[in-house]
């Protein structure tokens, strides 16, 4: 048992920390927020210099060959700076999914563009029920022909659409048994993007894929077999999420504590009065374990095995726990936390993606609820 | 990072495991456990004696007073295994309490009296903190303690102490200077609580259990020896207590296997149309969020337990743990009941586990009080832990 960091976690955490204090600032978020792409071409730049982009990415294929559990330090540091955009999308979804489905040619060809900062992806999976089970894939088809394939079909909650490069689209194979992953180069004709009104400022869409020809090359590992790897993606991208929650929540509360330190009622900082401690305590207790179910899971997917039960255990109960400080925060900030121009509401307004993302807390309940037999 | 347990723990855990189930008279599938305070307290110092004879009982305690120096995480596993399995014998006062103490504070004579029957499990000790009129501000006892030159006369009143009713000796602590501030005048004592002049009188909990008592010492004369450590310096004596394994991870432990229990309970228990209990959505999720909370309450348990491991004091996770794992103790209970429907209120044998939730729900709302309330370990998570001002040191300006 060890819970603290390697030393190489910790060079991680404390110069992510460093970069993204100095360089993803509030009015720098607030600004992303009405971007198109999410994310200014510097920073992107700057995370590919520092191998953010190919953490995960074998140095093979031109990454740095990080492990999923570094990740989640980074993606806490990111959390704490509430700092959203393609990120994840391309390096977490995007290089996991071409890691685990891609052939030797196309991991050749698009690794090392993801971790150079050359290439974006965007995984097109979930259509308008919003689940993310296997079943989601009703509409979508690919029907092979002569030629290769033609993929049709609307894609709802696609994440960071505009400026990717290519889309990775779930679709239902041709005799409808099971779902293919196909490379769609985000150029192609017959793409339409359409802005979904996120609530964060996160940059989701619908996108209608419309008689797009595909070659054989363009599927990506087995025809019908993607389940196998998108369940392990959303993995990665449910416990990616709970990483960028546990940091959210612990600088919440950093927020809180300064200021009920500093604001006074009664001639005595608030923080003084046992009702407002109890408060505090309580976010204390939550972020706690919040972090130690998230690295658990981390460390487990790096470590162990993929499909676990403590995965759907950490994104549930840091969902679940991330709301409540957020909801505490604003109750101990007063009115000045319910306003535009304080921060804590971009924190609690990006809350509601990275709940939702890669399944929400009843989603991931009812994976404990099979896990453990419940029935 | 590293979230497994060592291979050599492991084995322990399989060593620990396998015997505790052939110590367990019958199935432990069905073992419930038993009172060790009431009519079972023999068995349990039985258990207790089988313990210290595998070196388990005092595993923590240092080589040099026949310990094994064991580290944190194999006691973690230790209390684990012993609260999964509902296995009595274990030593909270004696064993994890008071000889620790003795090792650091006690004299040369007082260690060889008092350390060797604590390991060899032959003696029951209890601890008189808690007075009637100093609970959570426990430093304003007032139990007096006078020098009486070639005695200590003591005079006063203890109350809430679990096990006095089995004890043969009670650790106190005791107002010795009445004249010092709060925390400056206590002292830290032994005595025999055979002695004639200590009353010792049963309180009924509301489950209708005799866990506690009231302990009245009237002129008690104590040899000189009775002291530990030095004179006023009880307070912080008594909090060098606290620096072995605390985890907490009886609580989350316990918690499973009442889980697992309530799991089989579920599946097997029909409601009036024939439907397993199980397949109900609501105790479906009920049982769902139980596990979460199982969960998180034994990932700050192990937190506790690395962070003492790497000589760290836990501020703050000490108190979270604590929390954590007595409400959950209170869940647990309250669920079970719950699930008993009408028989949530019967406590003869024809309700569920004999009406075992039920009385459980009864006894463990004690849980969040003893040992530091929630509230007071929340001020503790607040002042020391997140730095925030005490409300009692603030000097506010009146105007």
């Amino acid at each position: 048992m060890d819970l603290g960091l390697s030393e190489i976690q910790k060079m991680l955490q404390e110069s992510s920390r460093d970069y993204l204090v100095e360089n993803c600032t509030m009015d720098y978020i607030r600004a992303m927020e009405s971007d198109q792409i999410g994310i200014s071409d510097e920073i992107w730049k700057n995370m590919a210099d520092m191998g953010w982009l190919g953490l995960m990415i074998p140095e093979v294929y031109g990454g740095s060959g990080f492990n999923f559990d570094d990740m989640s330090i980074l993606l806490e540091e990111m959390g704490k700076v509430a700092l959203s955009g393609p990120f994840f999308s391309t390096s977490v979804i995007g290089a996991q999914t071409l890691l685990l489905s891609g052939d030797e040619s196309q991991k050749k060809e698009f690794l090392p563009k993801i971790a150079s900062g050359n290439l974006k992806f965007s995984l097109a999976f979930n259509e308008k029920t919003g689940s993310f089970e296997e079943s989601e894939i009703s509409t979508t088809t690919s029907v092979k022909n002569d030629e290769g394939w033609t993929l049709n079909g609307e894609k709802y909650f696609v994440n960071d659409a505009v400026g990717a490069d290519y889309f990775i689209v779930a679709s239902a194979s041709e005799n409808n048994e099971g779902i293919s992953l196909f490379l769609v180069p985000s150029k192609s004709d017959g793409i339409e993007i359409e802005k979904m009104e996120a609530i964060g400022g996160d940059k989701i869409s619908k996108v209608n894929f419309q008689e797009i020809k595909l070659l054989d090359s363009q599927l990506l590992g087995k025809e019908g077999e993607a389940w196998k790897t998108l369940s392990k993606v959303f993995n990665y991208g449910a416990i990616g999420k709970t990483s960028e929650m546990s940091g959210a929540a612990l600088r919440v509360m950093d927020m809180t504590l300064n200021y009920i330190k500093d604001r006074k009622q009664f001639d005595r900082p608030i923080g003084s009065f046992q009702a407002v401690q109890h408060h505090a305590a309580d976010m204390a207790i939550l972020t706690k374990v919040s972090t130690q179910f998230s690295r658990k899971a981390a460390w487990e997917i790096s470590n162990k095995d993929n499909s676990n039960i403590n995965i759907h255990r950490a994104k549930s109960y840091v969902s679940k726990a991330f709301h409540d400080v957020c909801q505490i925060s604003h109750q101990l900030h007063g009115a000045i936390g319910y306003t535009w121009d304080y921060d804590l509401q971009i924190f609690t307004r990006k809350m509601q993606h990275q709940k939702l993302a890669y399944g929400d807390t009843d989603f991931h309940q009812k994976k404990i609820s099979n896990l453990l037999n419940l029935k | 990072m590293k979230y497994k347990f060592n291979k050599e723990d492991e084995l322990f855990r399989q060593e620990l495991r396998s015997w505790i189930r052939n110590e367990i008279p019958g199935d432990f599938n069905i073992w419930q456990g038993i009172d060790e305070a009431g009519e079972d307290f023999e068995y349990s110092l039985e258990v207790r004696k089988k313990l210290a004879n595998r070196g388990w009982l005092t595993m923590a305690w240092p080589k040099e007073y026949g310990g094994q120096g064991a580290s944190y995480m194999k006691q973690v596993i230790f209390n684990e295994e012993m609260s999964y399995h509902r296995m009595p014998g274990r030593d909270g006062f004696g064993a994890k309490m008071l000889g620790p103490t003795l090792m650091v504070h006690g004299s040369e004579e007082q260690k060889k009296r008092f350390l060797p029957p604590i390991a060899n499990g032959e003696v029951q000790w209890c601890q008189g903190y808690s007075e009637p009129d100093s609970g959570s501000d426990l430093a304003s006892l007032k139990l007096k303690v006078e020098d009486k030159e070639d005695h200590w006369l003591v005079n006063g009143t203890k109350v809430w102490t679990s096990m006095a009713h089995k004890a043969s000796w009670i650790f106190f602590l005791g107002r010795t200077d009445p004249d010092a501030p709060k925390h400056k005048g206590i002292s830290f004592f032994l005595a025999n609580i055979k002695d004639s002049n200590i009353e010792v009188k049963p309180i009924i909990n509301m489950a209708g259990r005799h866990h506690f008592n009231q302990v009245i010492f009237e002129n008690v004369k104590l040899p000189k020896d009775a002291l530990i450590g030095e004179l006023n310096k009880g307070w912080y004596i008594a909090a060098t207590l606290l620096d072995f394994e605390r985890s907490g991870v009886e609580y989350p432990a316990t918690a499973r296997r009442n889980f697992e229990e309530l799991v089989e309970f579920v599946k097997n228990k029909k409601n009036s149309l024939g439907i397993p209990l199980i397949n109900d959505p609501y105790i479906n999720k009920t049982l769902v969020d139980l596990d979460l909370e199982i969960e998180a309450a034994k990932l700050v348990a192990y937190e506790v337990a690395y962070l003492q491991s790497q000589g760290e004091v836990p501020s703050i996770e000490g108190s979270v743990a604590k929390i954590l794992g007595t409400q959950l103790a209170q869940k647990v209970a309250k669920i079970g009941t719950d699930f008993s429907g009408l028989f949530g209120q019967i406590s003869d044998s024809s309700a569920p586990f004999d009406g075992k939730y039920l009385n459980q729900q009864l006894d463990v709302t004690a849980y969040t009080i003893f040992a530091g309330t929630t509230e007071i370990q929340k001020n503790i998570i607040a002042t020391r832990g997140l730095g925030l001002p005490r409300e009692d040191k603030l000097k506010v300006r009146s105007k």
